[in-house]
C-alpha cells in the first residue's frame, strides 16, 4: 500500500462558515459527518469529559470539538492503535494543536503502525504552516527528525516559515537546534542571514542569528575586523537601529587592549561630528568614556563633562521617555568621577515619572 | 488627550465570567484551562476582588484544583506525579498503563500551587515529595528543566516554574541548583538579555524568567556581575517604546510585557528608570469598557492572560486600588506572606 494514501488530510473540515440549510447534524459543514454518526465507528463507546462535581473555567465546546475529544478519550483509553485512530488523532490536532497528549499518542501510532517517517515530516510541516507559532508542533517535528537523523529538508524548511514571519521565535529556536545538532549545516547561514537583514535592517533575530554564527564559528581577529564594518555599514543605514548597535557592543566583548574600541570610538565621533544624534550614538559614545579615574588632566575631566552633556541632551531632547534612566547614568559618572560641579544637571521632579 | 481611567469593577466582571464559562474559541485552552484560572485568580486577588466569588465557590475552586494532582501508584510512576493542565484526560488517572499519556506539566504544578495558595488553602493536601521528585526528573543534564516527561521542550520557562515550585515548597534538595544556574547564565545574550535556549535572541519573558529564577534562590548577583546588571538594565529600560514595552528591540509594545520587564526591573531595584506614566497610559488605553478585560494591543480582543498581565504590571508601578504583587512569584504579596506562614508552620 502507498504511505501516502495512509497520509492523513490535515482538515477534514475546511472551514468554520456555518452552511445553515443543511440539515444534518455535522457542525455546520456540509460534507463533515461527526464520529458518533459514523458507521466505521460504532463499536467505540465515546468518553465525555469527566470535570467532577464542580463547573469551574467551563469552555463552550462546539459540538465537533466534544464529538472529536470523546472519541479521542475512548481510544486512548482502549489503546487502539490503528490507522482510523491516526485519523481521528488528526482531527483532534486540529481542533487543538496545543494538547500535548494528543501529539504524545500520534507518535505511538505511527510508530506502532510503521508509517513512513518521510510521510509524518510532510504532515508537520503542513501543521506547523498552518500554526507557525505553537510549541508543540516544533517539538513533534524535532522528534521526527531525531528519529530519521536526516536534518536536509530543515534548513529550506524554516527559511520558509521565516519567509511567512521573519521574526518567528519557534522557527528560529529550532533552526538553531537544527544547526547545533548536525554538523555542516552552517556553511551558508552567513549569507542567510545577510539576505534577511538586507530585506530587513531591524529585524533583531537575524542579527542575533548573525551573532550565534559568528560566536560559533571561534573567530579570529580578521573576522571579528570584517564583522566590525559590515556593522558600520549596516548603521550607516539606519542609525537609528537598535539592533546594529547592541550587534557592535556584542563585537566588543572579543575586543583586546581596547584596539576594538579605539575603532568604534573613531566610527562614533565622525557621526556625532557629522550632527547624527541616534540615542544609540550618544550611548554607545557615553560607554566608551574611558578615563582614568583619578585623572585630573583638562583633557580627561572634559571628557567626562561631555558625557555628562550627552546624558543631559538625551534625558530632554532625543530620549525623553527615559529622562529618568538618564539622570540615574548621569549620577554614576558624577560619583565615579568625583565631577559635582557642571552645567549639565538632569532634575527629575516627583510627578515626572 | 485625557488620562486614561481605571475601572477595576469591568475587569472583576471579566474575571468572573472567565472563572465561569468562556465561548467555544477557548477550546486551544482545553488542554491548560489552568493557566485561565490562574490568571484569573491572581487578577482577582490583585483587584481585592476574591471575596466576591464566596467561600463554597472558592472551595469548588480548589477541589477541582485537587483533582488535577497525580500522585504515586501502581499506574503513577513518581516522574509523572505533579499536576495536570486541565481534566482532559483524567479518565486516564490510575487506569493501567496508561501512565505515558497521563503525566503532569511543571508550568501546571506551578499555577496549580500559586492559585492554592492564592485561594488560602495551606498545601497539605499537596504531595511534596512526589511533586519535588516528579521536577527532579524534568532536569536534564544542561540544568534546564522539560515541560513534562514524554518528550517534553525545555527552555528557561521550566526552568523558572521548577524553581518556583522548590521555592513555594521550601525544598530544593531534589534538583541540581548549580546546573540550572549554569544554564540560565548559558542564555546570557551579548546584546545583555536572556534568550530562551542558548543563543536564541534575547526575548522579554525569556529574561522575566531568568531574572526571577536567580533571584528565587537568591543568586542574582553571581551571573549578573556589575557590568552585565547595566547592560541588562540598558536592554530592559529600551524596551519602553511609544509608553509601552516591546518584548524584542524592533517590535511592537505589548501589554504583557508591562508586567515581564517591569518585574524583570522591579526585582533589579531600577523600576524607577522607566517612564511610568506613559507606561500606565498605553496599558490602559488597552482596556476594553465594554466587555473588560484587557488586550494585547489596539488590533486584539482581551484575554485572562494580558488582563492579568497589565493589572501586574500597574500595580508594580503603583496603581491605587491595585493591591501590591510579588514579582518573583506573580502571586500577591498577600498571598506571598500567607505561604511564609504555612512554610514556617511547616518547619
Amino acid at each position: 500500500m502507498d504511505d501516502r494514501k495512509k497520509s492523513p488530510e490535515l482538515k477534514s473540515d475546511s472551514s468554520d462558515s456555518a452552511d445553515e440549510t443543511d440539515p444534518s447534524r455535522n457542525n455546520g459543514c456540509s460534507n463533515y459527518v461527526m464520529y458518533r454518526d459514523r458507521p466505521e465507528w460504532k463499536d467505540v463507546q465515546p468518553v465525555a469529559q469527566d470535570d467532577g462535581p464542580a463547573q469551574v473555567v467551563r469552555i463552550a465546546y462546539s459540538e465537533k470539538f466534544s464529538d472529536v475529544f470523546d472519541y479521542f478519550r475512548a481510544i486512548i483509553k482502549s489503546g487502539e492503535k490503528s490507522e482510523r485512530a491516526l485519523n481521528l488523532v488528526t482531527d483532534a490536532i486540529t481542533l487543538n494543536p496545543a494538547n500535548y497528549t494528543v501529539w504524545i499518542y500520534r507518535l505511538e501510532i505511527v510508530l506502532y503502525l510503521k508509517i513512513d517517517l518521510h510521510n509524518e515530516l510532510d504532515y508537520i510541516s503542513n501543521v506547523i504552516r498552518e500554526f507557525t507559532k505553537n510549541y508543540q508542533v516544533w517539538q513533534y517535528r524535532k522528534n521526527i527528525v531525531e528519529m530519521l537523523n536526516d536534518p536536509s529538508g530543515e534548513l529550506e524548511f524554516t527559511a520558509d516559515i521565516l519567509d511567512l514571519d521573519a521574526k518567528n521565535y519557534h522557527a528560529w529556536q529550532y533552526r538553531q537546534w537544527v544547526i547545533t545538532t548536525f554538523s555542516n549545516l552552517i556553511e551558508n547561514e552567513l549569507n542567510f542571514v545577510d539576505d534577511l537583514i538586507s530585506q530587513d535592517i531591524r529585524n533583531n533575530s537575524a542579527w542575533n542569528q548573525r551573532y550565534f554564527v559568528i560566536n560559533m564559528s571561534n573567530p579570529n581577529a580578521d573576522v571579528i575586523d570584517k564583522e566590525l564594518k559590515y556593522t558600520f555599514d549596516k548603521i550607516q543605514i539606519l542609525t537609528k537601529n537598535e539592533s546594529a548597535w547592541n550587534y557592535l557592543r556584542g563585537l566588543l566583548l572579543y575586543s583586546e587592549n581596547g584596539i576594538l574600541e579605539d575603532k568604534v570610538s573613531t566610527f562614533c565621533t565622525q557621526l556625532y561630528d557629522k550632527g547624527n544624534r541616534s540615542i544609540h550614538l550618544l550611548s554607545c559614545l557615553i560607554d566608551l568614556l574611558d578615563v582614568d579615574v583619578n585623572s585630573t588632566e583638562l583633557e580627561d575631566v572634559e571628557k567626562v563633562k561631555f558625557a555628562l552633556k550627552l546624558c543631559s541632551d538625551l534625558a530632554s531632547v532625543y530620549d525623553p521617555i527615559r529622562r529618568s534612566y538618564w539622570a540615574y547614568i548621569s549620577s554614576n559618572i558624577e560619583n565615579k568621577y568625583s565631577i559635582k560641579e557642571h552645567d549639565f544637571k538632569i532634575v527629575i521632579s516627583n510627578g515626572n515619572n | 488627550m485625557t488620562k486614561p481611567e481605571f475601572k477595576p469593577e469591568q475587569h472583576k466582571k471579566y474575571f468572573r465570567r472567565s472563572l465561569d464559562l468562556l465561548p467555544g474559541e477557548s477550546a486551544v485552552f482545553d488542554y491548560s484551562r489552568l493557566t485561565i484560572l490562574y490568571f484569573a485568580l491572581i487578577g482577582l486577588d490583585i483587584l481585592d476582588g476574591l471575596d466576591s466569588l464566596g467561600d463554597s465557590r472558592k472551595k469548588d475552586i480548589v477541589e477541582w484544583v485537587y483533582r488535577l494532582q497525580l500522585v504515586p501508584s501502581d499506574h503513577c510512576p513518581v516522574h509523572k506525579c505533579g499536576f495536570m493542565g486541565s481534566t482532559t484526560v483524567i479518565h486516564l488517572k490510575n487506569h493501567p498503563n496508561r501512565d505515558k499519556f497521563c503525566e503532569s506539566n511543571v508550568a501546571m504544578t506551578y499555577m496549580a500551587l500559586c492559585i492554592l495558595v492564592t485561594l488560602g488553602d495551606d498545601l497539605s493536601r499537596v504531595d511534596k515529595s512526589a511533586v519535588l521528585r516528579g521536577v527532579a526528573s524534568l532536569q536534564k543534564p544542561d540544568g534546564s528543566f522539560k515541560s513534562n516527561y514524554e518528550h517534553g521542550e525545555s527552555d528557561l520557562r521550566f526552568v523558572y516554574c521548577s524553581l518556583a515550585i522548590c521555592n513555594i515548597l521550601d525544598d530544593s534538595s531534589t534538583i541540581n541548583v548549580n546546573n540550572a544556574i549554569k544554564f540560565i547564565s548559558n542564555c546570557f545574550n551579548y546584546d545583555g538579555a536572556f534568550g530562551q535556549n542558548p543563543g536564541t535572541e534575547s526575548h522579554g519573558g525569556s529574561t522575566y524568567c531568568a531574572i526571577a529564577s536567580l533571584s528565587l534562590l537568591d543568586q542574582l548577583n553571581s551571573v549578573l556581575d556589575e557590568n552585565k546588571s547595566k547592560i541588562l538594565e540598558r536592554w530592559a529600560v529600551n524596551r519602553q517604546t511609544n509608553g509601552g514595552f516591546q518584548g524584542r528591540p524592533n517590535k511592537d509594545p505589548d501589554t504583557c510585557y508591562s508586567f515581564w520587564l517591569g518585574a524583570t526591573l522591579s526585582i533589579m531595584g531600577s523600576l524607577n528608570r522607566i517612564n511610568k506614566d506613559r507606561n500606565r497610559d498605553f496599558v490602559l488605553n488597552n482596556a476594553n469598557f465594554i466587555t473588560g478585560g484587557f488586550s494585547k494591543n489596539m488590533d486584539s480582543i482581551p484575554d485572562p492572560m494580558h488582563t492579568c498581565l497589565s493589572l501586574c504590571g500597574l500595580s508594580l508601578i503603583g496603581e491605587e486600588k491595585l493591591n501590591p504583587i510579588n514579582p518573583s512569584l506573580n502571586i500577591t504579596v498577600r498571598a506571598a506572606n500567607y505561604l511564609k506562614q504555612i512554610q514556617l508552620r511547616n518547619m
